[in-house]
């Protein structure tokens, strides 16, 4: 009994190093393409506990616009980098614009804390373009 | 991941520290030893969640260092060596009912120690009533009275 114990125990610290239990680890990191640009961001999270989301937009313009559905009650957006150009609240979610310069890709990060445990879906449009995100949140 | 490395670390570096620091600082239950094991708690508790205060972060801490001193367990069944590296020798403080000075400098135990030892476990006044005594690898003094 006490050996299955130990297997256990060793079976969730390799699920950890795995990624699998948030905050890093092997495979904890996802990627979401779309013709718009790559979202970064962590297969599984913590309730609680920030996580950051790495928007790269591909296009050579000079304003983004990034659309994030996300009922407070599900998840707080702790800070936003660079600060964004507007902020709107519409009924679908918040809309930010970014100003941009230089060559593609240009890089947004979204500070984000999961307010509940289970499956967390983040419908996000980068430019226009939408994009299904969505991670596991351990309470 | 991140909890597994963080629990990892703390539990080596305290490993490391109260090896280090030597037996009779655990064994020594005195005010100034009982604030310094509190603030050692303290600060690894601190170090060991971090700012993460989820059930997961705990579980994955406790987990892991149980996992950890199991290893070792197992790891020192194996090699003896590693077995003294990690928990020491005893010391050997009186051997025939004579006194080992450097040993005792060395294990930083005091002859009043001894014979505190050797009045709770044995009833013993003097020193000279005293064939053996040695500093376990727990941090206690065992003493071996002399035979009438």
């Amino acid at each position: 009994m006490q050996r299955i114990g130990w297997g256990l125990f060793a079976l969730i610290v390799a699920t950890a190093i795995a990624g699998l239990a948030g905050r890093g680890g092997l495979f904890g990191q996802q990627v979401v393409q779309v013709d718009a640009g790559q979202i970064e961001a962590p297969r599984v999270a913590r309730r609680g506990n920030a996580t950051v989301l790495t928007i790269r937009f591909a296009g050579q313009s000079g304003r983004h616009t990034l659309h994030m559905s996300l009922p407070a009650q599900v998840a707080m957006i702790d800070a936003v980098q660079p600060a964004p150009a507007t902020a709107v609240a519409t009924p679908q979610g918040i809309a930010w614009t970014f100003a941009a310069q230089g060559p593609a890709p240009h890089e947004v990060a979204i500070r984000l804390v999961p307010q509940t445990a289970g499956w967390l879906n983040l419908p996000l449009t980068l430019d226009g373009v939408p994009a299904d995100l969505s991670m596991f949140v351990w309470p | 991941m991140d909890s597994v490395i963080r629990a990892l670390a703390i539990y080596a570096a305290l490993l490391v520290v109260t090896r280090l620091s030597g037996r009779r600082t655990l064994a020594q239950v005195s005010a100034f030893h009982f604030v310094l094991l509190l603030i050692l708690a303290e600060t690894a508790s601190q170090g060991l969640l971090g700012d993460d205060s989820s059930i997961t972060n705990s579980i994955l801490v406790f987990v892991t260092l149980a996992l950890t001193d199991v290893v070792l367990a197992y790891l020192k069944s194996f090699s003896p060596r590693l077995g003294v590296l990690i928990d020491g020798t005893q010391t050997v403080l009186i051997s025939g009912g004579r006194l080992d000075e450097k040993a005792l400098s060395r294990a930083r135990v005091g002859i009043d120690e001894i014979l505190e030892s050797a009045r709770a476990s044995h009833g013993l006044a003097r020193l000279d009533q005293i064939d053996c005594a040695v500093l376990e690898i727990s941090g206690g003094i065992s003493i071996i009275p002399k035979r009438p």
